[in-house]
């Protein structure tokens, strides 16, 4: 659906940014964002995470207030105004996490929405039930969500699927003329999805309101979209028109990592392979090998053109494989080449892991395995459930089923300090620096077995320089990459078994992103083994030994990353974003 | 007719209509049921408490707001009466006067504390609180010559309700219908009405959103509720109705003093109250002040004779010794945080409902 | 459709702020601005040692409290419990050993103290670890219940000092070597006021010490930042929680045997009365900030005394004004770091 821009140029924005900046000490989160939002329409923002979105919309419904910039509503400047102030003036917001009055019944919260509308709040004298107008149209509401059923419900008790649709249905009940939804089905089981959907489809087609929309699912953003505004690093890269877009290259490039270039490349090593020699491969999917006789078929095929990942280590896709009893089910569907047993017990093994989180049930039977001396990279889309995976394996939350085996040891029910001191080292997404401290005393501190080992220090200095030139510094006047740097020296600072890494490539300079890389190579050379969560995929094309995508907390696709790198139609499939959805 | 003097919020279990019901007859007829000073005494003090904490509840169970202020309003209210009914001439224009002048003192220290500590985490807010109001008592017990200090003062009253004053000579089931009759009746009027009042407060849609407020403030303000404002009125309003409490105070003893309307142990006497008769329901002050100053009065007789009667045990004769009923009553208290959570009146509600069903 | 291109991550350092000395002033100049107003050398000087001497107890017993908030996120309404259960638990020691207190011997009077410290310290330490296992450990998290929890705990433990040692007041005279004055020149400055401040400065430095310079230190200070990550980096940190909830507990209980002697009485509210200065002292000083905690204690402490020789009916309440004066400047107090 093609926006008609001679309309919305006459026409005054309803809502409408300049120049809109916020920083946290060192880290600008939302940097100089300039947009216009016209009424009618209906503007999908998208963005790798933390690109700044959420932030964006707090921004603009007031819970935070801005280091420089503006925010109009129509003509009036609404940057000093307060959230309340800002929602009686039309601008109604649904939340990403959930934030409801956990005490108070279904209907309960509806009606206050609804009285907020009807400015009753400050009515000290009649009985609040004898108003029934404002009762009936919470009752409205609820109706259009189908959650009339549930209306005496106290929130508390309530499943995950009903609380999101009670989300919308108190945006909704404010009836403002912004309305502002932030990951509206986040963790909404299939069935639910289509009920939040068609609701938001339905206030679209009304044509009057503004609808903002932060989201993830592709197939969701094509669907609703009217207009699309990209995201990266708090920066606006791109405005526009979805289908153009999304096909551009540098959001490709932000979401990714994979821009043209890269295909190409790929695309070069393809035509470069003997056509007989491929499918001799495929033929052998399904074929048990014991442990001598496996020949390395791919990389004889393939030939050496990449340093580093020219093993065809498959990871098996199930924890039965790996004990070799043969379940080949699992591997029909996925394009996967050559079975090669691992020679040892893999390092890390994941069985059926769900883990909940409140009510999100997060994991839904994740299976991984990671082999000993590798480099494992888990990749998906966001809210796939890769940082959910990290952290169980941490125990920062717990399983609720399933089992999690590191070397050789049950650790699903122990608590994160014996599953850290066992040698499990993390990196967390939000890097957790301590502001306070300083670089050296962020370092020292990791170093459980005592001083600071000067030759180690040295070897990461190499990597890292300016970690030497800031040691003094307190870490929180770092900058974003800077910072990373901190996280990911804390976490090798000892040597470990096993490193967990969620995204360090976000906010890192080409420059230093290539030291990471090196620094990934020399580990694995000491015997340390890597599981990397990452979004940029031309990062851990390089450095990846084997690959496994997630999805909705599930594992949909697990082999080498060679194999991955070379089918691009499965990477289509697999990472979601179409190079051709323009055609 | 009922439900609309209830302002709807009913009861909701037959065992406390039933104690409701029990305390509304014994308080309306205390005099003519009793006989002697006493009972009275431990009527009005009844009346007033039940005010006073229900006037805390709004606070706390509410809007969630800790505040430890709640005894300086007390305070202020029975000063106002009783300083202007002890200089000069103890006439009804001064007694309104000092009642008006309390009123207004009432309102502005609960603005100021409130627009000012309410910008503050709510623990700030507590601990702000409890700083203002020790130096408040501290203040009345040291402007000796205006407020009678430590001791206090005694001040005579409006020739109506002075004890010698007669409205009929003869006597009503032995009550005699004397000036001290009609202050008890003008104080259990009083304190029906403000409860009744508070009731109102709470079930209407301001009351609605401060318990919004209570919840998720933050939701409350993203609805477009802006909740300073609302915790500032629901700080005013329970200030006032705490001063009318200690005016009525006041009124009944003929006395004001520190230790009765201003010292910590008022304010415990009210959390301990509020938490064992149940927050956020009013009726949960009701119930706990009946129970409380009944025990307070009487249960200190029972202790002293447990103690006389283990004189020889160590430790437990000294437990017993009913200076140190306050030791059972913290324990009970922290018992009923953890166990009873919702309070007497929650804990009565949450079996009707199960019995029902539902 | 406009493409812009992404904006880079700048990779530069924005300058250290600067040092934020502007509150470590405060005293200093306090202490300057009022020797005009007082007049006398002498007389000044009687009273800022007053002053710094009660601002080291009062610093001493809000010590604990403090950081306890700050790496625990619990307030401990109850804090004032140490307080007497220290002072009380001294006399079992000061009263059978009355022989030392009163001889005229420094040496003996210290030691005798010194054992009284230790009892007190050691008796408070423990009932603090029990004090966070039983009551407090059940509601982490709820700042509501834990305001109202503490404070029951609190009305307990008076009331059980009452059973345990006899509901009257217990006179606790001070060791004879540390009786009386000594002279500067014509100021007389009491030589257990100066006993007080060196202690005070003794734990001051000592807690800065750990935290800023031991293992120990480093774990509370990033435990009060981010305890997860703490713990993912292999710490056990709930025990270190424990170890400080006992720690300031003693502290208290220190602070406790300091303040009974400096009163001379001891009766079971002692505790109770205080809590209010304490809470100024922690509000002023800014919620998990030992120094700010420590500067706070100074200041009312001074405040108190020079408004007491320049104003009396103004002393009364110093306190409020000096607390209002300060939010004013700086609502979340002197020095705010903790992060909830």
């Amino acid at each position: 659906m093609r926006p008609d821009r001679a309309a919305e140029t006459a026409q005054t924005p309803s809502l409408s940014t300049r120049d809109l900046s916020i920083r946290f000490g060192g880290h600008v989160a939302v940097n100089q964002v300039t947009a216009d939002f016209y009424p009618g329409t209906l503007t999908v923002i998208v963005g790798p995470n933390g690109a700044g979105k959420t932030t964006y919309f707090n921004l603009m419904s007031g819970q935070l207030a801005a280091t420089s910039g503006s925010v109009h509503l129509g003509a009036t400047d609404i940057t000093r105004l307060g959230a309340a102030r800002r929602t009686a003036l039309g601008i109604g917001r649904a939340f990403q996490l959930t934030n409801l009055f956990p005490n108070l019944t279904v209907a309960e919260n509806v009606r206050l929405a609804v009285q907020s509308r009807a400015h009753l709040g400050l009515n000290m004298f009649s009985v609040w039930f004898s108003h029934t107008e404002l009762i009936e149209r919470a009752e409205h509401y609820l109706e259009r969500v189908a959650l009339a059923e549930r209306r005496a419900t106290y929130v508390a008790y309530l499943s995950h699927g009903d609380k999101r649709k009670l989300e919308v249905a108190i945006l909704l009940a404010l009836e403002p003329a912004i309305m502002m939804f932030d990951e509206p089905t986040a963790g909404m089981s299939v069935d639910e999805v289509p009920v939040v959907l068609d609701l938001i489809r339905q206030v679209k087609a009304e044509r009057k309101r503004t609808i903002l929309l932060v989201e993830h699912k592709m197939d969701v953003v094509r669907q609703l979209a009217d207009r699309i505004i990209v995201l990266h690093n708090g920066a606006l890269v791109a405005d526009g028109n979805p289908a153009e877009v999304m096909a551009s290259p540098i959001v490709q490039q932000a979401y990714l990592g994979t821009g043209a270039p890269a295909l190409e490349a790929a695309a070069k090593r393809h035509a470069a392979l003997d056509e007989g020699a491929r499918t001799v491969v495929p033929a052998q999917a399904g074929t048990q090998f014991s442990c001598c006789n496996a020949p390395k078929l791919g990389s004889r095929l393939r030939g050496n053109d990449d340093e580093g990942a020219n093993e065809t280590v498959t990871p098996f896709a199930t924890a039965s494989q790996a004990g070799m009893t043969g379940s080949m089910s699992a591997m029909r569907d996925q394009p996967t080449l050559s079975q090669h047993p691992p020679m040892s017990e893999p390092l890390l093994t994941l069985s059926g892991v769900h883990t909940h989180i409140g009510q999100y049930h997060i994991l839904q039977g994740v299976d991984l395995i990671v082999p000993r001396g590798k480099l494992a990279v888990l990749l998906g889309r966001n809210g796939a459930g890769k940082t959910t995976t990290l952290r169980t394996v941490m125990g920062l939350w717990k399983a609720s089923r399933g089992s999690v085996r590191f070397d050789g040891r049950d650790i699903t029910a122990l608590p994160t300090p014996d599953i850290a001191q066992a040698g499990i080292a993390y990196v967390p997404e939000s890097m957790a620096v301590f502001s306070e401290l300083t670089v050296r005393e962020n370092l020292y501190l990791a170093a459980r077995s005592g001083p600071l080992d000067t030759a180690r220090l040295e070897w990461i200095f190499g990597f890292f320089p300016a970690l030497k030139k800031f040691w003094n510094y307190p870490a929180g006047n770092l900058s974003g990459g800077q910072k990373q740097m901190v996280a990911i020296a804390r976490a090798i600072v000892e040597p470990c078994k096993l490193l967990l890494v969620d995204e360090p490539t976000k906010g890192l300079a080409p420059a230093i992103v290539d030291n990471l890389i090196a620094a990934f190579r020399e580990l694995k050379a000491t015997d340390t083994t890597i599981l990397l969560v990452e979004q940029n995929f031309s990062f851990v094309e390089k450095l990846g030994d084997t690959v496994c995508v997630m999805d909705d907390g599930r594992m949909v696709h697990s082999g080498s990353m060679r194999a991955l790198v070379e089918d691009e139609q499965l990477q289509q499939r697999l990472l979601g974003l179409s190079l051709d959805s323009h055609q | 007719m009922l439900k609309q003097l209830l302002s709807g919020d009913l009861p909701r279990s037959r065992v406390l209509s039933g104690a409701l019901l029990l305390i509304f007859l014994g308080l309306a007829l205390a005099p003519f049921l009793t006989s002697g000073a006493r009972p009275l005494n431990t009527a009005a003090t009844i009346c007033v408490y039940i005010v006073l904490v229900a006037s805390y509840d709004l606070l706390l169970g509410y809007t969630g707001i800790v505040s430890f202020a709640h005894t300086m309003f007390f305070g202020i209210g029975a000063y106002g009466i009783g300083l202007a009914l002890a200089s000069g001439e103890p006439s009804w224009r001064a007694a309104a006067g000092g009642l008006l002048l309390a009123l207004a003192l009432t309102v502005v220290l609960a603005l100021i504390v409130g627009l000012f500590a309410l910008r503050v985490r709510a623990i700030f807010y507590a601990m702000i609180t409890l700083a203002v109001a020790s130096s408040f008592a501290v203040l009345a017990s040291q402007l000796s010559d205006l407020t009678g200090g430590e001791d206090g003062k005694t001040f005579s009253v409006p020739e109506l309700l002075s004890p010698g004053f007669r409205l009929i000579d003869t006597e009503i089931f032995g009550r005699a219908i004397d000036g001290k009759l009609i202050t008890y009746y003008i104080v259990f009027g009083g304190c029906l009405v403000l409860f009744l009042f508070l009731l109102r407060l709470v079930n209407s849609p301001f009351g609605r959103v401060l318990q919004a407020i209570r919840e998720n403030e933050f939701r409350a303000e993203a609805l477009g509720y802006r909740t300073m404002v609302y915790r500032i009125w629901a700080n005013c309003l329970a200030a006032l109705v705490a001063a009318l409490a200690g005016a009525l105070m006041a009124l009944w003893l003929r006395y004001v003093g520190p230790k009765t309307m201003l010292g910590f142990e008022v304010m415990t006497d009210i959390l301990l109250i509020v938490v064992i008769g149940g927050m956020g329901t009013m009726y949960g002050a009701v119930i706990g002040a009946t129970l409380f100053i009944i025990a307070q009065n009487y249960l200190k007789a029972l202790m002293a004779e447990g103690s006389s009667a283990l004189a020889g045990v160590p430790f437990l004769a000294e437990a017993l010794h009913p200076d140190r009923w306050m030791l059972w009553l913290g324990v009970l208290f922290v018992l009923s945080i953890y166990f009873f959570p919702f309070g007497i009146v929650g804990k009565l509600r949450m079996i009707r409902a199960r019995a029902r069903g539902a | 459709m406009t493409v812009l291109q992404p904006a880079l991550a700048p990779d530069t350092v924005l300058p250290a702020p600067p040092r934020d000395i502007a509150p470590l002033l405060l005293v200093p100049l306090l202490m300057l601005a009022t020797l005009p107003l007082v007049g006398s050398f002498p007389t000044w000087l009687t009273l800022t040692v007053a002053g710094l001497a009660m601002g080291m107890m009062i610093f001493i017993m809000a010590s604990g409290l403090t950081l306890v908030f700050g790496l625990m996120d619990v307030l401990n309404f109850g804090h004032g419990a140490f307080v007497s259960v220290g002072a009380f638990a001294a006399t079992m020691v000061l009263l059978p050993m009355r022989g030392w207190l009163e001889a005229d011997s420094l040496a003996l009077n210290l030691g005798v103290l010194g054992l009284a410290v230790a009892l007190a310290m050691l008796v408070t330490a423990l009932l603090g670890w029990a004090f966070e296992r039983i009551i407090i450990a059940p509601v982490y998290g709820q700042h509501l219940k834990q305001i109202l929890i503490t404070m029951g705990g609190m009305i307990v433990a008076e009331q059980l000092i009452s059973v345990i040692w006899g509901a009257e007041q217990i006179a606790l005279p001070l060791p004879t070597s540390l009786r009386g004055a000594i002279l500067l020149g014509d100021a007389a400055i009491e030589k257990y006021r100066l006993v007080a401040v060196v202690i005070g400065l003794v734990v001051f430095g000592a807690m800065f010490l750990v935290l800023n310079r031991t293992k120990i230190g480093l774990l509370i200070r990033a435990g009060v930042e981010n305890r997860e990550m703490v713990e993912a980096l292999g710490y056990r940190i709930r025990r270190l929680f424990v170890a400080v909830f006992a720690a300031g507990s003693a502290l208290a209980g220190l602070g406790g045997v300091l303040w009974g002697l400096y009163k001379e009485t001891l009766t079971a509210s002692m505790g109770g009365e205080i809590m209010v200065m304490i809470f100024i002292v922690v509000i002023i000083g800014g919620l998990g900030s030992v120094g700010g905690c420590f500067i706070g204690a100074l200041l009312m402490a001074l405040v108190a005394n020079y408004a007491g020789f320049l104003a009396p009916k103004v002393a009364l309440v110093s306190n409020i004004i000096l607390m209002i004066a300060i939010l004013l400047w700086r609502p979340a107090g002197l020095f705010s770091n903790a992060r909830r």
